[in-house]
């Protein structure tokens, strides 16, 4: 009796078996007969509107930030549809999903003709080129078929620098951004400042006198010391705290070459060197240990969210947070607010690292091996790099949404800078724009941004800090082979995690500053020279080139 | 149990038992009344005392401004009017499906049928794994239609279990032989005998399966292209998602924190509004519930 089971089952397990197999069989050929039809280059115009005489059909994966109308429906690139001729059927993905959808596609090869708002990791970039499933687009490129790009390339030879991936070729298209909102901000309370009678402090012991006069003396005024002199917030997707990175330049960390992954930077003889082993990084420590010890640091910055954060500034009772690009952020008592100098801890050279490159958001648009436009595809999306096609991505449609003025200032029209039934300007231009949430190919400058960092009490806020910005031709991108990424993903993670929670420890005082040969030590053990020298072969590769 | 009190004096013990286990049961309820209520009024109030912990058991600063903002968008309509649809249709493949795979598994003279259990079985514990799973879907030509969220899901092994154990069970094997003596098929002992007897069971089922209707997202995340297919739940996190952001160096114009303040009142609006529609099943099944669970789990 037994046997029979036993045979039945193993019948039915081999035919199930052989049932699938054949199914995914019959899939994956589909996939490979599907025609790669050589591209008509007599269809595409290399220069003008439209893309193409003939419509060109193309089939578009994109992560569709929250706010922003469906693709398909979208009033802002109907209008570019008309214009280029080149008619995309999206597949609209909410970016809160967008990530699975993304890596199922190229993991069971189900491939659309590009991808748009990408947010591919230069690692992902280099394993799907890897395996042939996006294609270079150098060769496109040099033949015309990027006539934005070409041109910012040949009038600025750091971009191609920084969109060429470790294997020599160009895979996606960048992020420009030439605007003051790539610089990051810190906020110190000007009214506590006046009220007290105190000077704006330039140097960390100026500051430190000034967090003990925020602490002791009632800024406030409410009669009880609930002030927090420095406080801030737990980020979900960064490593370290925002506060604790606001203050690396003033000890002299990230000059060579901003901070190009956590904790690390160049030393002045070009070697990458990991800051959180370093002697003056121990000193930084010794001195934040100090102000938590005395109760100038919020004892929940290291829990507490945005919003608890935020609600503490609406109640009047913050001196000092870094965050943010534009004073938005800051609440009901932004105004309170300015942006302060760089404290000098040291003597040498201070510097301001909160600066992202200009070129980013690489890996926001990628053109798969089953286009069989890719020359169409890719002046579709070359389009956004110019000033033109920023505008249409960030402003939507000339005399519908926003009119230019005779300096060549864009302007939005008032019922959408000043929406009359209470949308925020982003919630207004849903259907017109494509920029929320960055992560497109554009080209902002301060003329097409909207942002409240062209504010002029913003750009000012900014001028206090832009002497000492990191040099643009300093900020360095790093780009990986796909063999070093596969060794980065061993050590990366296990070394950030450790050093995050390490930092903490010795801040808040869990672990005294004593120990630190030992945390050196055990960084060390878990290959910390390994993880540099991948990076500073990816430097020297940078340096070269 | 109050009604005693007055025809026979309590004894000292018996009383104080009493007292213990009220007090006990009074502060479970509370445990678990607490959140519920909590979640209530904190969807009612001032995102601002929301943030910082002001909130108890009652709303302050009462405000709709989160139910506004949920409502605001009109596409939770169209959430609204696909997950029942999913549900119903759902539920109804699921429940046809299960009794019709448990009732023969019941009868102990079906041939092959422990072969048949351990195969179901296997199931339970291996799968092929989402990237197969997907590629199965768009071949059978599911993706993209309303069926991708139905027909995968369309049996549960572990429920079927319950519901064979349960017609095991309760059903005696003379039943269907003096049915059969009096001429009844298989199929109409089925209909005739299986499923009036199986209320129980079903009740338990329906629950279990709409429930898991109701929530399910992530079928509908991979196998939908069309916004007009999507689900409440789809539509929901969008919602919530739009609200928050924890990125500062994020690409906006407006980022005005106050609005981000609302989002706390939204994460419990989207609560209720997700979960109030499915809780209103409950009182209607609950009596069934504790027998046919009880009945299902003990011999399973």
């Amino acid at each position: 009796m037994k046997k029979k089971y036993v045979l039945l089952l193993s019948t039915l397990l081999s035919v199930s078996l052989l049932l699938m197999s054949a199914c995914s069989n019959t899939g994956n050929n589909a996939d490979h007969k599907a025609p790669l039809a050589n591209e008509s280059t007599d269809n595409i115009n290399k220069t003008g509107m439209p893309i193409a005489n003939e419509p060109v059909h193309l089939k578009g994966l994109v992560a569709k930030y929250e706010l922003v109308k469906d693709w398909n429906e979208h009033k802002g690139l109907k209008d570019y549809e008309e214009k280029s001729n080149v008619i995309i059927d999206w597949d609209s993905v909410p970016q809160n999903t967008f990530e699975e959808r993304r890596n199922l596609l190229f993991a069971s090869n189900d491939l659309p003709d590009f991808v748009m708002r990408a947010m591919l990791s230069p690692q992902l970039i280099t394993s799907y080129a890897a395996a042939g499933q996006i294609i270079p687009l150098d060769d496109l490129i040099d033949a015309g078929y990027a006539p934005n790009l070409s041109a910012l390339m040949e009038a600025n030879d750091g971009i191609r620098k920084s969109i060429t991936s470790a294997d020599g070729h160009i895979y996606s298209l960048p992020n420009i951004s030439e605007a003051d909102g790539r610089i990051a901000s810190s906020w110190i309370n000007k009214e506590w400042l006046d009220k007290l009678g105190l000077e704006m402090p330039t140097t960390m012991d100026d500051f430190y006198e000034v967090l003990k006069a925020f602490k002791e003396q009632d800024p406030n005024g409410n009669g009880i010391a609930d002030e927090l002199p420095i406080s801030g917030y737990k980020e979900n997707n960064s490593s370290g705290n925002e506060f604790f990175r606001s203050f690396y330049g003033s000890w002299g960390f990230g000059g060579n070459s901003g901070i190009i992954a956590p904790y690390m930077d160049v030393d002045d003889e070009g070697k990458v060197r990991y800051i959180a082993t370093d002697d003056t990084f121990k000193d930084m420590l010794t001195f934040f240990n100090k102000l938590w010890a005395e109760g100038l640091i919020d004892k929940e910055i290291f829990s507490q969210d945005m919003n608890q954060e935020v609600a503490k500034i609406d109640e009047e009772r913050v001196g000092y947070v870094a965050k943010g690009n534009n004073n938005l952020w800051m609440g009901d008592n932004r105004s309170h607010y300015v942006q302060n100098p760089i404290f000098k801890a040291i003597d040498g050279d201070v510097y301001w690292t909160g600066v992202s490159p200009k070129v980013r958001d690489l890996g926001s648009f990628v053109i798969t091996s089953k286009n069989p436009n890719p020359a169409a595809t890719l002046r579709w999306a070359d389009y956004f790099l110019s000033e033109e096609g920023t505008a249409l991505a960030r402003l939507g449609i000339q005399d519908v949404t926003y009119t230019i003025d005779g300096d060549g200032f864009y302007k939005l029209k008032d019922e959408f800078s000043n929406n009359p039934n209470g949308l925020t300007v982003d919630e207004a231009l849903a259907e017109y724009t494509i920029f929320q949430g960055g992560n497109i190919p554009q080209r902002v400058t301060q003329n097409v941004d909207q942002s409240a960092a062209v504010l002029p009490e913003m750009i000012a806020n900014k001028d206090v800090i832009r002497p000492f910005l990191v040099p643009d031709e300093k900020l360095m991108i790093p780009n990986f082979t796909e063999e070093e990424n596969i060794q980065l993903s061993t050590y990366a993670t296990d070394i950030e995690a450790f050093t995050d929670e390490q930092i903490v420890k010795f801040i808040t005082g869990a672990r005294p500053i004593g120990e630190w040969e030992t945390f050196v030590e055990t960084l060390g053990k878990m290959k910390l020279d390994k993880y540099l020298a991948i990076y500073q072969a990816a430097y020297d590769r940078w340096n070269q080139q | 149990m109050q009604a005693v009190s007055n025809k026979i004096k309590e004894s000292k013990g018996d009383r104080l038992f009493l007292i213990v286990t009220y007090s006990l049961i009074g502060m479970l309820v509370l445990i678990i009344l607490y959140p519920l209520i909590h979640v209530v009024s904190a969807s009612f109030s001032d995102p601002k005392l929301v943030v910082t912990g002001k909130i108890g058991l009652f709303p302050k600063g009462f405000n709709l401004e989160a139910y506004r903002r949920v409502f605001m968008n009109e596409e939770i309509w169209i959430g609204y009017r696909n997950t029942i649809l999913y549900t119903v249709i759902g539920t109804v493949v699921n429940i046809a499906l299960t009794m019709m795979g448990a009732y023969p598994l019941a009868r102990k003279n079906f041939p092959w049928r422990r072969g048949f259990m351990v195969f179901f079985t296997i199931t339970m514990f291996f799968s092929g794994g989402i990237i197969p799973m997907y590629l199965l879907v768009k071949n059978l030509g599911l993706y993209n239609s309303m069926w991708a969220l139905i027909l995968p899901t369309a049996i549960n092994v572990y429920n079927m279990i319950v519901a064979r154990t349960f017609i095991e069970s309760t059903i005696d094997e003379q039943i269907y032989e003096s049915a059969y003596m009096d001429g009844c098929s298989n199929i109409r002992a089925f209909f005739s005998i299986v499923l009036p007897l199986s209320a129980p069971i079903i009740a338990v089922l329906v629950l279990f399966y709409a429930v898991y209707h109701w929530n399910s997202y992530f079928e509908a995340m991979i196998y939908l292209k069309d916004r007009s297919f999507y689900p409440l739940q789809l539509f929901l996190r969008e919602i919530l998602v739009m609200n928050q952001s924890d990125n500062v160096m994020m690409d906006s114009i407006e980022t005005d924190s106050s609005k981000f303040l609302v989002a706390e009142g939204v994460k419990y609006a989207v609560i209720i509004v997700s979960s109030v529609p499915i809780l209103m099943l409950y009182p209607f099944l609950q009596k069934f519930f504790v027998k046919g669970m009880m009945i299902g789990a003990l011999k399973g």
